[in-house]
């Protein structure tokens, strides 16, 4: 069965030269919840975009389905539900007028009493017959999310889903996104690690136009991951003896050695340990033994995600 | 999901943009141009102490105002028909869809050119109303200006939407579209009149048409004989107009086409 997703030698050249991806290819394959993660400018919008047929490659090929969306995009699309950078609708337009509209494009059935179903997950059936116009960004979000969910496609492409949202707007649409993780194939953008790192079952790094990586957090963190970081909090300052014997540490859980490479005082009562290891068990067994050696911790913080540090390691 | 044919991707475009319309300030405003223009029509007369004119003369003053109509409707109806999609990023919901370019770009030009249509006919319509209310006649041929006037109208809109495909903003392609039309063109117009040459490849010229058509015998062109200088009076016949109507209208349109299907949402 063909993936999901496949991308084969796709390059980009803007005008002025500028080469936004540089023959990249990837395999999605069905069920999976992809993320699509890089820094401002290396890409990711741009293979979205081209597998939306919102812009020409300039070589290579994209295919949904099997279907080249190049070449047929009509097909390509038939299935699949997009939210792309932040949409905007036109503003004399109810949710239902929008839906209505995409939905008869789209060739939804039953289509009253789909929009209702929608608009009922997006929360935004109270709001069903004011005109968009009036919508706040979030809104405006949730409501691209229900017109990408409105054909229950199979594959949902979203590109920056929390752009711009303040915190309540952004755990909305994770939550949306998490209700239909697990029904759909997913190929979600982000810069935000946070995001991805909770919804995505598999990580594609892209920088400069390219796939660096490609591959479960998990198996990205045992490949990449070297030193851990730990912000600790104590209830009273370490004294010199306490310091010396937690960078003195030195422990091996279920075969996995991890030892602490450096304390650094950072406040009067913040210490930051950095240790390596390559497990978050490692990470977990630091606590217990700091803990057992009667060290008063008020806090213990991991200084950044796993994700984040592949990815600082990576794009840097 | 049904499958979905592109002639019914077509018409639910054409009502969706055509609801836009309906919904919005622009067509609210060229009724009350229109309104202006009608009652100038009734009320000056009366209050300079004149009479009515006859009947073909009335329709005559009507339809001095046509050209100005006419760019106002392609102004406010074609000019950022397409342009807005790409700046206000509602392209980013309407075109990720299984629905071909082509199909978006008849239904957004069969929209502006039926709303457009449509207070055109209501302008013939208040101006014939008018003229058998007050004349209790109206001239045959006011049919045919009201369909030269159609067709300069379709002449005028393809050119807009040339300029819609090719600019990035509403107000550029807007202030663009009337700029040329309503100053640029006629001024070349004018400056090769008193210069004793005829304006004939200008797309404005034609415009005249719509008015000739209501005298009998058609206008001719004049050469007036003014000392210095000699002042042509362009008066194009009818097949004349259409033509350089057709010639501009036909490669806009293709060129308007081709620019927006391979325009790109960078």
């Amino acid at each position: 069965m063909d993936p999901m997703i496949k991308i084969e030698n796709l390059t980009k050249r803007y005008t002025f030269k500028i080469l936004a991806l540089k023959g990249i290819s990837l395999d999605i394959e069905r069920g999976d919840c992809v993320g699509f993660l890089g820094p401002n400018g290396a890409g990711k919008s741009t293979t979205i975009k081209i597998l939306t047929g919102l812009i020409r490659p300039t070589s290579g090929t994209a295919y949904i389905d099997g279907n080249d969306v190049t070449k047929n995009k009509k097909v390509a699309l038939r299935s699949v539900g997009c939210l792309v950078e932040t949409p905007d609708f036109y503003p004399y337009l109810t949710p239902i007028d929008t839906l209505t509209y995409l939905g008869k494009i789209r060739g939804v059935d039953d289509l009253d009493g789909r929009i209702e179903e929608i608009l009922k997950m997006v929360k935004l059936s109270e709001w069903a017959d004011t005109r968009v116009g009036s919508f706040s960004k979030g809104m405006k979000q949730r409501l691209g999310f229900g017109q990408a969910m409105l054909h229950d496609p199979d594959l949902i492409i979203l590109d920056e889903p929390s752009s711009g949202l303040d915190p309540k707007g952004m755990a909305e649409i994770r939550d949306l996104i998490n209700d239909i993780r697990h029904k759909k194939t997913i190929f979600l953008s982000s810069h935000l690690l946070p995001e991805v790192q909770q919804i995505a079952d598999r990580v594609a790094l892209i920088n400069k136009g390219e796939i660096l990586a490609y591959d479960t957090v998990d198996a990205l963190s045992k490949k990449f991951f070297t030193v851990k970081e730990v912000e600790i909090e104590t209830l009273t300052p370490l004294t010199e003896e306490q310091i010396k014997m937690i960078g003195g540490y030195e422990e091996c859980a279920k075969d996995v050695k991890s030892t602490v490479q450096d304390v650094k005082k950072t406040g009067e009562r913040r210490y930051s340990i950095a240790f390596v290891g390559e497990t978050e068990e490692c990470r977990n067994e630091l606590l217990k033994w700091l803990v057992s050696q009667g060290i008063p911790l008020t806090a213990f913080n991991p200084k950044g995600l796993a994700l984040e540090s592949i990815y600082m390691e990576m794009i840097k | 999901m049904s499958d979905v044919s592109g002639f019914s991707q077509l018409t639910t475009i054409v009502r969706y943009e055509m609801l836009k319309f309906l919904r919005g300030k622009k067509l609210y405003i060229m009724l009350g141009i229109i309104a202006v223009f009608v009652g100038a029509v009734l009320i000056v007369p009366p209050v300079v102490g004149e009479s009515y004119p006859d009947a073909k003369e009335m329709i005559q003053f009507f339809t001095s105002f046509i050209d100005i109509i006419i760019i106002l409707l392609v102004t406010l109806f074609g000019a950022d028909s397409v342009v807005y999609d790409f700046e206000k990023g509602t392209a980013f919901v309407i075109y990720p869809n299984p629905v071909r370019r082509r199909t978006i770009f008849v239904g957004k030009f069969v929209a502006a050119l039926l709303v457009s249509i449509g207070v055109l006919c209501l302008y013939y319509l208040l101006a014939g109303v008018i003229d058998l209310g007050i004349n209790g006649t109206v001239p045959s041929r006011m049919v045919y200006s009201m369909l030269l006037a159609v067709a300069y109208l379709m002449t005028l809109m393809c050119m807009t939407f040339l300029i819609s495909t090719s600019l990035r903003s509403t107000l550029a392609s807007s202030v663009l579209v009337f700029a040329a039309f309503f100053l640029v063109l006629p001024m070349v117009g004018g400056i090769l009149s008193v210069v004793g040459e005829k304006a004939w490849f200008l797309v404005t010229s034609a415009s005249t048409v719509v008015t000739d058509i209501l005298t009998v015998p058609f206008p001719q062109t004049t050469i007036i004989d003014a000392g210095a200088i000699k002042v042509v009076d362009y008066h194009p016949s009818v097949a004349t107009a259409l033509i350089i109507m057709a010639v501009y209208a036909i490669p806009a349109l293709a060129v308007a086409y081709r620019q927006f299907i391979r325009k790109e949402l960078e």
